[in-house]
């Protein structure tokens, strides 16, 4: 989820969540640990923001990452489903800042 | 040695109104939890564990630990399961039990929810059949569980000329509500509010609903919620005769020919026996199957367990051209029971509402549209869109029992207790889907009278039901050889044994079940005999 009139996801606190949630679910880790593996071998950072989202589309689809240790496919499935836990959870859970998420939505807590 | 005239296995929905019965009725009686009190403070509004979402773990008992279960797949795969996953189907386990963290919707069931198998004939290879008693039986004591614990809905429903009003006014329609309601007014459906275990108003000393955007699935911030937590098991209690007994595990009921003399129960480990005149098991319909089984109790002709069975839900929902999400609470306001029954080719039907105030977390998981992506600026864009503008129509529909769809004892897994785990196995039977399909098209046909651009709905398959509806374990009959318990509640072949929860239920209704759970309790703990 990039920066735009709202923030982004690790902006949110996203990334916080997913290494509270690790500490705690540790039946994750080697799925996160196998798929940034890949990630830094075939240099995804350095790659431009098209090139990187133009992957990803391959890894959901299971186009690319096929062969990895675990699959591509479930690594980015899981890597979705916690970016959006992280985001939009109650911001106990160590994403969402201040709410922001939910200021970005339209929910907004009265009671 | 302690004793009692009634020992209560289980305070949920069923067991706190009986022991309010029983201990007005001057009994001493001792109602056992195996949970803990639950409160506001306690439970918390964590977004990925409560009981609307439980993904990590829930906000209630019983522990994540020592407590699984075996689910089998309709395909026959074998999981153990603990109490957050979906397999286990887990009711709240704490005092008061899911009536802490329910919606509250407090329907009573259609007259013709209790003749199932007269009206439609029993389709091949389901165990359909009607309750021993009518609507009209248990009339009475759905309008004593209504102003006793409280129900918020305005004028009696026009279809029952001679019931009572409900004790507070009904919710007013949200947003959302008032444009179903003008959807269901072009298609000339009738509507009514729905009504809830809510207090709209200020109720028996406690406060008036705050609005909030928290109802299912979390406690009550300000203690407007009814449950038998904040009424029946206090007034229970103001007696003096009633005891309450958290953090307790029965472990077995003790019997002595034909009659059950106490139980066995753990608390911290240590194992003591209680003797009881009488006991009422209400530990909802997957735990009192199993307690049955394990005490060797009512099973002379395998019906213990059997007849499983919960809700299938038909859930549609669409996108509006303008928001219409209010964020008001509790939410769920406006409802049609126009397909309870009477619906060409299928057996029985439902009842169709609007939704609780939906979690943005549950939102973007649940409602998904396969258009949009789910990641990226697009699925941004998407949810700052979309939140605002969904409209659902849903509601529980009526299942049709299988006889295989059952509670058994798992013959090698075991909790701490060392004692055999509930096994899960079987689906509901087919006509339960197809009723289910019916359903969500006439949601879809709401919505789109509503005004809903697009509709969305999930494919049915058939699979296992329970989940915190669960019903028909030790169901209700005069016949010993196809039932468990007789009308009133007291098993087969036992002087002094009743159930009194959700597992008498023959069938489940086209409805949340939990105030027919409340009024069966209360017409069977005014029958024990003291």
């Amino acid at each position: 989820m990039p920066a735009d009139e709202d923030p982004s996801a690790t902006e949110l606190g996203a990334d916080r969540f997913l290494l509270g949630l690790l500490k705690k679910e540790s039946e994750f880790v080697p799925v996160y640990q196998a798929g940034l593996d890949e990630l830094v071998r075939m240099g995804f950072g350095g790659l431009e923001p098209a090139a990187q989202d133009a992957f990803l589309h391959g890894l959901e689809r299971g186009e690319v990452g096929a062969d990895w240790p675990v699959p591509g496919k479930r690594f980015f499935a899981l890597l979705v489903q916690h970016t959006v836990e992280g985001v939009y959870s109650d911001p106990g859970n160590g994403g969402n800042r201040d709410g922001a998420a939910w200021r970005m939505v339209g929910y907004e807590v009265t009671a | 040695m302690k004793r009692y005239d009634a020992v209560i296995v289980g305070a949920g929905a069923g067991g706190g109104i009986a022991a309010m019965v029983l201990a007005e009725r001057g009994a001493r009686v001792l109602l056992i939890e195996r949970g803990r009190w639950l409160d506001f403070n306690t439970t918390g509004r964590d977004h990925l564990r409560n009981h609307r979402l439980s993904l990590y773990g829930h906000n209630t008992g019983p522990e994540l630990e020592g407590n699984p279960r075996v689910y089998v797949s309709p395909t026959g795969k074998e999981t153990k399961v603990r109490p957050h996953e979906g397999g286990w189907n887990n009711v709240a386990s704490g005092v008061g039990s899911g009536t802490v963290v329910y919606g509250g919707q407090a329907w009573r069931f259609h007259p013709l929810d209790f003749r199932m198998a007269s009206t439609y004939g029993v389709p091949e290879g389901s165990s359909l059949a009607d309750w021993p008693i009518s609507h009209d039986e248990l009339a009475p004591h759905y309008e004593a569980v209504e102003w006793a614990v409280g129900v918020s809905g305005g004028a009696a429903h026009p279809g029952y000329p001679d019931r009572r009003d409900y004790p507070m006014p009904a919710f007013p329609f949200t947003k959302k509500g008032r444009t179903l309601r003008a959807g269901a007014e072009k298609l000339g459906w009738e509507t009514r509010p729905v009504p809830l275990l809510i207090n709209s108003i200020p109720n028996q000393g406690r406060d008036a609903c705050a609005a909030c955007q928290h109802c299912v699935g979390f406690a009550c911030p300000v203690d407007a919620k009814n449950g038998t937590h904040n009424t029946a098991i206090p007034r229970a209690m103001a007696t003096g005769n009633c005891d309450v007994m958290t953090h307790a595990v029965v472990t077995k009921v003790e019997k002595s020919g034909s009659r059950v003399t106490g139980v066995r129960v753990v608390v911290d480990g240590e194992e003591t026996l209680i003797e009881a005149d009488t006991v009422v098991l209400a530990a909802s319909a997957i735990e009192t199957a199993r307690l049955m089984l394990l005490s060797d109790l009512g099973n002379e002709h395998d019906q213990v367990g059997r007849n499983l069975q919960g809700h299938y839900y038909a859930v549609a929902w669409g996108l509006m051209p303008d928001p219409v999400q209010d964020g008001v609470g509790p939410g769920a306001s406006i409802s049609t029971t126009r397909f309870s029954h009477g619906n060409e080719g299928i057996v029985g039907g439902g009842m169709l509402a609007d939704d609780f105030v939906v979690l943005p977390v549950v939102f973007a998981k649940w409602f998904q549209n396969p258009a949009v992506p789910k990641w990226g600026k697009g699925h941004k864009d998407w949810m700052r869109y979309a939140y605002r503008r969904f409209l659902t129509a849903m509601g529980p529909v009526h299942e049709i029992p299988h006889p295989d769809c059952r509670v058994t004892l798992d013959p090698s897994v075991k909790d701490k207790y060392g004692l055999p785990v509930a096994r899960l196995s079987g689906t509901t039977h087919p006509e339960t889907v197809r009723a289910t399909e019916f359903m969500v098209a006439r949601a879809k046909e709401w919505l789109i009278a509503s005004g809903c651009e697009e509709v969305f709905s999930s494919p049915q398959e058939l699979h296992l039901s329970a989940g915190q509806h669960q019903a028909g374990t030790c169901r209700m009959g005069d016949d010993p050889r196809t039932s468990v318990v007789d009308r009133n509640g007291k098993v087969h072949g036992m002087e002094n044994l009743y159930v009194a929860d959700g597992s008498v239920h023959v069938t489940n209704g086209g409805f949340n079940p939990v105030l027919t759970i409340m009024a069966n309790a209360h017409r069977t703990a005014g029958m024990v005999g003291l």
